[in-house]
């Protein structure tokens, strides 16, 4: 039987056996469109549909990733809801340059924006589209920013990691609000062509919040967010930054996505720890930028044989990195179980 | 209250992240004819000291260290005004920032907390800072420190070219250079010739500090 791309991943979402992992690149926070990729085209890969469609097939096509993810960036709610934003160019990824708001209650002020209409999201939406008519038998992920990044990117993060404690119950609220956001745009996603949707939430890690508030300000959004996106009919990556291990008991109630963790979490031991739920990664991405091709496959063939889900870089992928050492990833994937 | 008690409800206060319960011992401080150095030091950074353990120790988060912060500046607003003029004249001078390219700046926002409470005389640089202006600015004033922080691997390369400019403008001796962030590691520093790697805020502080003693 023919896997087509789409057929693995769906498979591996479902919990059914594959032939092999599919190796993919979600997009969003962890995009390869690298400056190899960029610069080979004019400057807005950020804000026009034709080119983004674009990029995105020549990712697939450079790297042999086996996904078409968009946006390649994580500031499009961030500047639905106020932010300014720089987008860069093919040397400097987009980036937050002012905050939308200054009090949480600014943001909750603002009437919920519509994805349809408001700032890049129907940049996105039309790009999904394009994707999906044409290229049927490859998973499209469509990508979107975690609350609490989000909340950050529209408020000074010190402003909003003491009212945690200071204001817990607004900034519950605050997050419960641009999380209704999320939930339609993912629909949306989903309704333009998004077979998959990545959360990536950067900010909301283990390090930066602990596990008692990360339980309570980051895991009822996430399960929200699982759930709306799964009765959108598309499967749900999660992905956690950073030091992931003193959250793994809260991340055992994430059924129903597949979570992908960075470098430092010894994925096996996770596997252990979440029971069923597929996990996802975790190439070393200062490697990905600097390593050599060879050790970067010797980590991919481990992480092989221990069984894991999803090959995939372990977070955002420098701009830098070499299309060979991403090369090296795929392959080796791809020659899986031959 | 007795000054030992003063010095604890100080100190307690920074930790319990209590802004009122701060100012209030630093009031009791000035009340008491204590000196105001003693104040600060035995009290209000004592308790700081012990947010960084809790915070190296994971017990405290990010939140809490800003609260405890926050608790700690308002207990010092008071008691700044009995300070001698003089007294913090010897402190040494950093010069902090997220190097270009990078606008993620919680971490280096979380240090630079740390090292002005424990003493050093800080020069923030912001986020996204162009390469030449940590020389620069370590040069104009004076500066013994060098700290820069980096969340993304593109930026990272850019320290070497900081380390560099030091040394062609004969700064390299007199400055030690520290480096920290995501994907910074060891290795990476003994590379491009950094002289301390820090994990988080607490190490960053503890290492300088030794240094001083290596010195001293």
């Amino acid at each position: 039987m023919n896997v087509t791309e789409k057929v693995r991943l769906k498979a591996v979402l479902a919990k059914e056996k594959t032939d092999r992992p599919p190796v993919i690149c979600p997009g969003g926070m962890m995009s390869a469109a690298t400056t190899a990729v960029l610069s080979d085209f004019t400057n807005n890969f950020h804000n026009d549909p034709v080119i983004m469609t674009k990029v995105a097939e020549r990712i697939r096509l450079n790297s042999g990733f086996e996904n078409l993810g968009v946006p390649f960036c994580m500031t499009v709610e961030a500047e639905v809801f106020g932010s300014t934003v720089d987008l860069g160019d093919a040397g400097v990824e987009p980036c937050i340059t002012e905050y939308g708001a200054s009090e949480l209650a600014a943001i909750i002020a603002r009437p919920l924006p519509d994805p349809l209409t408001a700032g890049r999201a129907p940049v996105i939406l039309a790009a999904i589209k394009e994707l999906a008519a044409r290229n049927q038998d490859i998973p499209i992920i469509g990508n979107i920013t975690g609350p609490i990044s989000l909340t950050t990117s529209i408020i000074d993060p010190l402003r909003f990691f003491r009212l945690m404690r200071k204001a817990p119950a607004e900034v519950s609220a605050t997050l419960d609000y641009v999380t209704n956001y999320l939930v339609t745009f993912a629909q949306a996603q989903i309704a333009a062509g998004a077979d998959v949707i990545a959360i990536a939430d950067p900010t909301a890690t283990g390090e930066i919040l602990g596990n008692v508030n990360f339980q309570r300000f980051v895991t009822p959004m996430l399960l929200r967010l699982v759930r709306e996106i799964k009765n959108a009919g598309a499967g749900v990556i999660v992905h956690i930054c950073g030091d992931a291990t003193v959250l793994l008991d809260s991340l055992q109630e994430m059924k129903g996505a597949v979570l992908s963790f960075d470098s430092i979490v010894n994925l096996p031991k996770a596997k252990v720890a979440l029971g069923d739920i597929p996990v996802m990664g975790n190439i070393n991405t200062q490697m990905l930028h600097t390593g050599e091709p060879q050790r970067i496959s010797r980590n991919v063939e481990n992480l092989l044989t221990q069984g894991i889900d999803i090959i995939a870089p372990a977070c955002g992928i420098s701009l830098a990195t070499p299309q060979i050492n991403l090369r090296a990833l795929t392959t080796v994937v791809k020659r899986f179980g031959r | 209250m007795i000054n030992q008690n003063i010095l604890d409800a100080l100190s307690i206060a920074v930790v319990e992240m209590d802004e009122d319960g701060a100012k209030a011992a630093a009031q009791a401080a000035i009340d008491a004819g204590m000196g105001a150095f003693e104040a600060i030091t035995e009290g209000l950074v004592k308790g700081m000291n012990i947010v960084g353990d809790k915070y190296e120790q994971q017990e405290y988060f990010i939140p809490e260290v800003l609260l405890c912060s926050d608790a700690m500046l308002a207990g010092l607003e008071i008691i700044q005004p009995y300070l001698p003029k003089d007294y913090n004249q010897n402190a040494e001078k950093v010069v902090i920032g997220v190097v270009e390219g990078d606008t993620h700046d919680i971490g280096k926002n979380i240090v630079k907390i740390m090292l002005e409470t424990g003493g050093f005389e800080v020069y923030d640089l912001g986020r996204n800072v162009p390469l030449q202006a940590f020389a620069d600015k370590a040069e104009e004033v004076g500066a013994t420190v060098v700290a820069m922080a980096t969340l993304m691997t593109t930026t990272m390369d850019g320290m070497q070219v900081v380390v560099e400019e030091l040394e062609k403008r004969g700064l390299r001796d007199k400055v030690t250079v520290m480096i920290g962030g995501g994907p910074i590691s060891q290795a990476f520093a003994d590379e491009i010739k950094a002289d301390i790697y820090a994990t988080d805020a607490n190490v960053a502080v503890r290492k300088l500090r030794n240094r001083q003693t290596a010195v001293a």
